[in-house]
């Protein structure tokens, strides 16, 4: 199943095939230190760079690479750090002994940065590369850049772009707040007040959200000012835009049940899309092709996921049928490759992250620790964002799908209700 | 006449002269007497008006108990009606459920039952067995609605166009035609996807699936302008389909021409 | 109902002419002084008339001053009994939004004012404990808000006059997290509008 490493590389790179030597002999025997799951993850050594800028760039990269779960990113000692990058060509030696596939070197330049990589096993220079960067004392922008270097980086490498320039809006103390892929540039979102759960547009620069008082949809560029799309009496919660970003679907009730309805975008009539019949329906996600909608219902008695069509048609119930008095399935989030959707389940008195598989239904348990909330897929459908609070309060959380592997992304406050952006162009 | 009119008035005043002062006092005295019985018919009757009054503010009080406890009855009975309701719809929902997983058991024991046959012993001249040796209808609906999730639209028509060539009386045969009307939709061939919607509906009126074609018939069929047809349509759906979902739907969907 | 409301009407009218009737026959009565004999009799009559009526006003200013003050403490305690019983939480089970006949109890006290001040409107708050989906509790707690407006249009307050919210986990009434704390934070709140000073005491 894995894809060959450098057979990868030589199809991103056509351009410049005389640089490649593509040869299938990385998927195996890369294990040296390694810790996680090392048979499918090719080995990668950062090579340190002297200045300090650019140790911090091969910091990022390398904390990039590894949070993508992909590539195992080899750890250097110091004296492995000194030996490993004479001057002049790499230790081939030492980093075959290491076990890395490939070496990396990015250095910063007075216009950006400079890519290098190296393929161990030819002894050859495998991929050179000029990126435009802004200075390094504008750091949000800096960090952007050098996390789209990250990304493609990734895709070179494993053909799947990596997800470090991306952000995750989330609430925390009735502001929406911010935060990088990686855990920087927390801050929160002039604006929104007594915010309920947001969601981003496709286009990765402007948001919907839902605020409890005054009762109201908002739509809203980041940094810019809101829009109001719907208000009123009751309770106006969940919006998320449809995958060709015209249209915001959002759950409204006031008397009678709360349903599902659809506005567009730029503000107009709302028109229902669920028949509840005095049932709560809320938490819309859409299938990527925006034909289909997951959501949360409560119209056999306790909350489940169904799906229907985009024009509130065909009904059906995605999870497996319970009539429990105990069942409670809450959050749908459907992937971005269209194979998952993720929700969360009372297990034992505690929510736990599952998904479920649109073709086969099949299930699968992501979490076990603590209680686990409000599941959100990253753009490469296989991380997810979540809170839980395992750490003892309210905190978000990444783990990986397939592997399980989960790292704390917030500390401080207890936060709520977040929200994976799509890939971000600059900043 | 004016000699007579003074003459009588002189005659008065002379009367009123020759009053003397004991018929005042008797006056007075009659005039107080008549005095105290008025009075005490007054209190006779103030006493007659604070009983009736009396008796108003308990009947009002009769009322207002009664009005209450009817009023909480209502409320309880509205409420229990509410609940009833609700519970309904739960148990409508959940044999919808039931019955949509039982048709996936159904395929599975149609799978299995295959499998069990799976060397099927050739015995000559047997000509009873008119069963297809292919999959039976809830299977290759099954596998078709997997294809079609899975995003394979062509590979779930065919299967779909098999279940209704094969097993044109299964009653799934409405859900397929949807389907396969659906495959269209993904392959964004509205054109086609219409057609078909529209075959749902001629064939299969009584099916619950009638409605769901209609709607979405009438649906694309505004987008395409033809605002007076998908008019016609919507309300149809609401007089031939009022209990769906499709019927609520397009309620709204009339509300906004 | 219809022929006991006549019937009712009949009464109310009748002792309105009855009362009528006795006033007419009472103002005419009251200075019957013949002019000019026995002078220093009726002149003794009238004073010790006067006298009386005086006394009787005096004592029916007394009595009404006394009722007024007892009226008013009585008034001030019903305002403040009228306000409490408005602003009275009710309460909910875990993941319901069905009434407890403890919640019915206090709906019923609130419709009562409501329904003798015409003029006060009412917001209703659901809110819900922290366990569960931020966003299932927000249609959860509307839920709640919904059925208490149900219940209280039920008992004949007029649609228009309660309306309905929800801020489902976001304000707890209580932080705690054990179950005590939980069933503190189930519940539905009330705002009255409207109110401009003094509210009519219910009839009870």
């Amino acid at each position: 199943m894995h894809l060959p490493f450098f057979r990868v590389l030589a199809a991103v790179l056509v351009a410049a095939p005389s640089l490649v030597v593509a040869q299938d002999t990385t998927s195996r025997g890369v294990r040296i230190g390694l810790t996680y799951d090392p048979g499918t993850k090719p080995g990668v050594v950062v090579l340190p760079v002297s200045t300090a800028l650019g140790d911090s760039v091969a910091a990022i990269v390398s904390r990039d690479l590894d949070l993508g779960d992909r590539i195992t990113v080899i750890p250097l000692d110091a004296s492995a750090s000194r030996a490993v990058a004479r001057a002049g060509a790499p230790n081939w030696s030492l980093l075959a002994q290491l076990g890395a596939a490939a070496a990396i070197q990015v250095t910063p330049t007075p216009s950006g940065l400079h890519l290098a990589v190296y393929n161990v096993a030819t002894r050859q220079t495998a991929l050179i590369r000029d990126y435009v960067a802004p200075p390094a004392s504008s750091v949000r922008a800096w960090r952007s850049a050098v996390h789209g270097l990250s990304d493609e980086l990734e895709q070179s490498l494993t053909g799947t772009r990596g997800i470090s320039r991306t952000r995750v809006l989330f609430t925390r103390g009735g502001r929406l707040w911010l935060i990088d892929s990686d855990g920087h540039g927390e801050s929160p979102l002039a604006g929104a007040v007594t915010p309920g759960s947001a969601a981003w547009h496709p286009n990765g620069r402007t948001i919907t959200y839902s605020t409890y008082v005054p009762s109201q949809i908002v739509v809203q560029d980041i940094g810019g000012r809101g829009r109001t799309v719907a208000s009123g009496r009751g309770v106006f919660i969940s919006p998320v835009f449809t995958p060709d970003g015209a249209s915001v679907v959002y759950a409204h009730g006031e008397d009678d049940g709360v349903d599902l309805y659809s506005v567009p975008a730029s503000g107009g009539a709302a028109r229902r899309l669920s028949v509840g019949r005095g049932s709560d329906n809320v938490s819309p996600s859409f299938s990527p092709d925006g034909r289909r909608i997951a959501f949360m219902s409560g119209r056999a008695g306790h909350p489940e996921i169904y799906t229907m069509d985009a024009d509130g048609t065909n009904v059906d119930l995605l999870t497996p049928l319970d009539v429990g008095e105990s069942a409670y399935r809450a959050s749908p989030d459907w992937s971005s490759d269209g194979r998952l959707v993720a929700f969360q389940s009372r297990i034992d008195g505690q929510f736990q992250l599952l998904t479920v598989g649109l073709r086969d239904r099949a299930l699968k348990q992501l979490t076990s620790d603590g209680s686990n909330d409000d599941p959100s897929w990253a753009p490469d459908a296989r991380h997810l964002v979540f809170v839980s609070n395992r750490s003892g309060t309210r905190q978000l959380w990444v783990i990986d799908a397939e592997s399980g592997r989960a790292r704390q992304l917030t500390r401080g406050a207890s936060v709520r209700l977040p929200s994976w952006s799509p890939r971000l162009g600059e900043p | 006449m004016r000699r007579l009119a003074l003459l009588s008035a002189a005659v008065l005043a002379l009367g009123g002269c020759v009053a003397s002062k004991r018929d005042v006092f008797l006056l007075q005295t009659q005039l107080s007497t008549m005095q105290s019985a008025a009075a005490r018919a007054d209190t006779a009757r103030s006493a007659q008006v604070a009983a009736v009054l009396n008796q108003i503010v308990q009947s009002n009080d009769s009322v207002r108990a009664v009005s209450a406890r009817l009023a909480k009855l209502q409320s309880t009975v509205a409420t229990d009606h509410y609940e009833m309701g609700r519970q309904i719809l739960q148990i409508q929902e959940l044999s919808g459920q039931s019955q949509r997983r039982l048709q996936e058991l159904r395929a599975s024991l149609e799978e299995r039952s295959q499998m069990a046959a799976a060397p099927p012993v050739p015995v000559q001249g047997d000509t009873t067995r008119a069963v297809p040796s292919g999959p039976g209808p809830a299977q290759l609906f099954q596998s078709s609605l997997d294809q079609l999730r899975r995003g394979s639209a062509r590979v779930a028509r065919s299967g779909f166009e098999e279940l209704l060539r094969t097993y044109p009386r299964s009653e799934d045969a409405p859900e397929a035609m949807i389907y396969i009307a659906e495959t269209y939709a993904a392959e964004r061939n509205q054109v086609a996807a219409d057609s078909v919607y529209g075959l749902v509906v001629q064939r299969y009126p009584s099916s619950p699936k009638a409605a769901t074609a209609l709607y979405k018939h009438a649906i694309s069929i505004r987008a395409a302008g033809r605002t007076a047809q998908a008019r016609a349509a919507f309300e149809r759906i609401v007089r031939e389909y009022p209990r769906s979902d499709e019927a609520s739907l397009a309620r709204e969907q009339l509300k906004t021409f | 109902m219809n022929a006991r409301s006549l019937v009712l009407t009949l009464l109310a009218c009748s002792s309105f002419a009855a009362l009528e009737g006795c006033r007419r026959k009472v103002t005419p009565a009251a200075t019957p002084v013949p002019a000019g004999v026995d002078a220093a009799a009726a002149q003794r009559r009238a004073d010790a008339q006067a006298a009386e009526a005086a006394q009787r006003r005096a004592d029916s200013i007394a009595a009404a001053n006394a009722a007024a003050s007892r009226d008013a403490a009585g008034d001030r305690q019903a305002q403040l009994d009228m306000g409490n019983i408005l602003a009275q939480r009710v309460y909910f089970d875990y993941d319901r939004d069905q009434l407890r006949d403890d919640g019915a109890a206090v709906l019923d006290a609130k419709s009562a004012v409501l329904q003798a001040n015409p003029s006060i409107t009412l917001v209703v708050t659901g809110h819900t404990d922290e366990r569960g989906t931020a966003e299932y509790n927000l249609a959860l707690g509307q839920r709640r808000a919904a059925t208490v407006k149900r219940y209280m249009t039920g008992k004949g307050v007029a649609e228009n006059r309660v309306s309905t919210q929800s801020l489902g986990d976001s304000q707890p009434a209580s932080s705690g997290g054990d179950e005590s704390a939980y069933q503190q934070n189930r519940r539905a709140e009330f705002e009255v509008r409207g109110a401009s000073g003094i509210l009519v005491r219910t009839r009870d």
